[in-house]
């Protein structure tokens, strides 16, 4: 390169063959060089703008903070200055570009000007400002995470669901979502969705929880899809609010237990003996709340024996046994002795095969037997009762 | 519970209402003047009434078991009478271990139990 | 979206000698009765409380630690939770420490195990600078 003139020539010449608005300017701003993209980007021919400011592109905002002295010193400060922004055409329509500025040097390094090349990124910008459309017109909450957990972005709906202002989620992780409990296990699952990313519901079958910002917590379905943007990968996550869903199960499942708990009554079958006649499979909260049932009546009717009859159980396993087991201690915690009845064979079978040490618990074949046994236990005791009246009475005279 | 506890004598048996809510200290002092009351009167049976309890945790529940010990070691038989349903639940799924301790719905049927645990201790037999 | 919004007042207990033990249960007692826990769900709720209160003051640096109680909802439902915290040594393994006779300080070790059997639910988050055990029960 000999001089700076011929360093000039080969820009311009360079400029000619490039799609990007090209502007060469002097130190000062003013327009020396203008390739033809520049005319077709902003609509000036190359007569119209040099020797004008550069800056008959800006927006009067842009102009009266003085970007070109932003744009010029920031260039020179660092070698290239990047920006993006609004620009104004000849006939005054907008459109938004992406520029950079490079500071030019002359041989001796003294600043002999710049070059600034000018993009239009407005169709870039109209995807975008579609998908945020679509994002904020969603019915779910949506929240799109980096893959560090980090929020990137989130629609009105997650504002409303989470009681957060977007402001506050983002750049946040997703676990403040999630409730503490949670979050261990979340942050495990979440990286493991990013390696081998792919549309589907998360937690299938799980019970899913988020949680607001003032603590409170509410089921959730969520659904995941990747996003591929030229910020690398994303993950878009679609949050739906099912309490009132989980509430509507949870109301069928009280029905239901209740109609099972109205066919296995307590029944008093004699003066001081009960029987508990169960009748179909015992989950936990089935088995507690017969256990709770049987025990007020105990303490109601001052029962001393209770008969738990188990000819209607189809199959006793080990938790079956244990709430049995359960059931018996209680009871003779209050004080009343227990009997098994309705035991088959392959029930026995199975009691003993499954190693369950039902203790010394007392048991018959069938709940005539069963009721027999507790008449006995019942007279025994009425008769040592007296006795010890008797004692007592002495005792007091 | 502060103050000394209330203990009843009826002929050879003594009774003693546990009431309210206890705390730890409470419950170790119980265990003494029980203790010390049994040995002094020569009971032969001891009836506690936990029904005014409203919470037996396994603190309460050990020194229960450890007082039924010593007194059986003094020669005397105990029974525990008024569990609760709530109370009786609890401990079992707390598993706090109680087997050992003999148990009746109320002070009356308490008494009949008394009389056989005795009848049962004088013959040799373990029950 | 009406779940969860309803949040009383949060009660504290300091827990640091063995008299704090009825303050905690007095505190579990009237949280389960505003949330209208049955006898025997409350009955459970305040025993887990009494086993967990004993666990800070054994096992705590210098005994101390501190509960919170707060009524939640969610489907439906009314609970309480419990949330007892101290800034003890932590648990090395709480796996271990939810298994039934497991212990370190020499008692029946039930207080983590048996306490989890008594409520609906139960967290543990613990370090070496402290432990948080979150319990939660549910009404009907």
């Amino acid at each position: 390169m000999s001089d700076d003139g011929t360093r000039l020539r080969v820009l311009e010449a360079v400029a000619t063959l490039v799609s990007d608005g090209i502007a060469t300017l002097d130190p000062q701003g003013v327009v020396v060089g203008w390739n033809a993209a520049a005319t077709e980007l902003t609509g000036y021919e190359a007569d119209e703008v040099i020797g004008r400011s550069v800056s008959l592109l800006y927006t009067e905002e842009d102009t009266a903070r003085d970007l070109l002295a932003t744009e010029l010193d920031g260039s020179r400060g660092s070698g290239r200055f990047e920006t993006e922004g609004v620009r104004v055409r000849k006939d005054g329509s907008r459109f938004r570009a992406a520029v950079v500025v490079a500071p030019l040097t002359g041989a001796d390094g003294e600043l002999t000007g710049f070059v600034k090349v000018l993009r239009d990124v407005t169709s870039r910008r109209a995807d975008e400002a579609m998908f945020n459309a679509l994002l904020e017109s969603a019915p779910d909450a949506m929240v799109i995470v980096d893959p560090d957990g980090r929020i990137t972005l989130v629609n009105r709906q997650a504002e409303i669901m989470f009681g957060y202002h977007r402001e506050e989620l983002v750049g946040q992780t997703i676990e403040v979502l999630v409730p503490q409990r949670l979050r261990g296990r979340h942050v495990h699952h979440r990286d493991g969705f990013f390696a081998a990313a792919q549309v589907r519901p998360m937690g299938v079958d799980l019970d899913l929880f988020g949680v607001r910002k003032d603590g409170s917590e509410l089921p959730v379905e969520i659904s995941l899809s990747p996003l591929d943007t030229d910020r690398g990968r994303q993950v878009c996550a679609a949050i739906r609010d099912v309490t009132e869903r989980r509430e509507q199960a949870e109301r069928l499942r009280r029905q239901r237990d209740e109609i099972m708990e109205l066919s296995t009554p307590v029944i008093q079958v004699w003066d001081r003996v009960l029987a508990l006649p169960i009748i179909g499979t015992l989950d936990s909260g089935r088995a507690a709340r017969l256990t709770e049932a049987l025990l007020e009546k105990i303490g109601e009717l001052q029962a001393e024996v209770v008969i738990l009859d188990i000819s209607g159980v189809p199959t006793v396993d080990t938790l079956v046994a244990q709430h049995l087991l359960k059931t018996v201690q209680a009871a003779t915690l209050m004080g009343a002795s227990s009997i098994l009845s309705g035991v088959r064979p392959e029930t026995a079978q199975a009691i003993v095969h499954l190693g369950i040490d039902l203790g010394r618990l007392r048991s018959r074949n069938t709940l005539r037997e069963a009721l027999q046994l507790a008449l006995q236990i019942v007279r025994d005791r009425s008769s040592a009762m007296s006795e010890a009246a008797a004692d007592v009475a002495g005792a007091a005279w | 519970m502060s103050e000394t506890l209330p203990i009843l004598k009826i002929g050879d048996t003594l009774l003693v209402a546990l009431q309210g809510d206890l705390d730890d200290a409470a419950v170790v002092r119980i265990e003494e003047q029980l203790t010390q009351e049994v040995a002094r009167v020569h009971a032969a049976g001891v009836l506690i009434d936990v029904s005014g309890l409203t919470v037996v945790d396994s603190f309460i529940a050990r020194v229960l078991a450890r007082v039924v010990a010593m007194i059986r070691l003094l020669g005397a038989q105990t029974v525990v009478v008024g569990i609760s349903p709530a109370v009786a639940i609890t401990l079992v799924e707390l598993g706090v271990p109680m087997g050992h301790l003999d148990t009746a719905l109320n002070a009356e049927q308490g008494l009949a139990l008394l009389r056989r645990l005795r009848a049962a201790a004088d013959h040799g037999s373990d029950r | 979206m009406t779940a969860g919004l309803a949040h009383p007042a949060v009660r504290t207990v300091e827990i640091a000698t063995e008299a704090d033990l009825i303050r905690v249960r007095q505190a579990l007692r009237a949280a389960s009765e505003q949330a209208g826990l049955g006898l025997v769900d409350s009955t459970k709720l305040i025993t887990a409380g009494s086993e967990l209160t004993r666990n800070i003051l054994t096992y705590a640096t210098g005994g101390r630690g501190t509960l919170s109680v707060e009524q939640v909802r969610a489907l439906g439902r009314n609970g309480v939770r419990g949330t007892f915290t101290d800034s003890g040594p932590g648990i090395p393994d709480v796996d271990a420490a939810l298994t039934d006779g497991f212990s370190t300080g020499g008692s029946l070790g039930l207080g983590l195990p048996g306490s989890r059997r008594l409520v609906d639910e139960l967290t543990v988050a613990t370090s070496p600078s402290g432990t948080t055990v979150t319990v939660v029960k549910w009404g009907r």
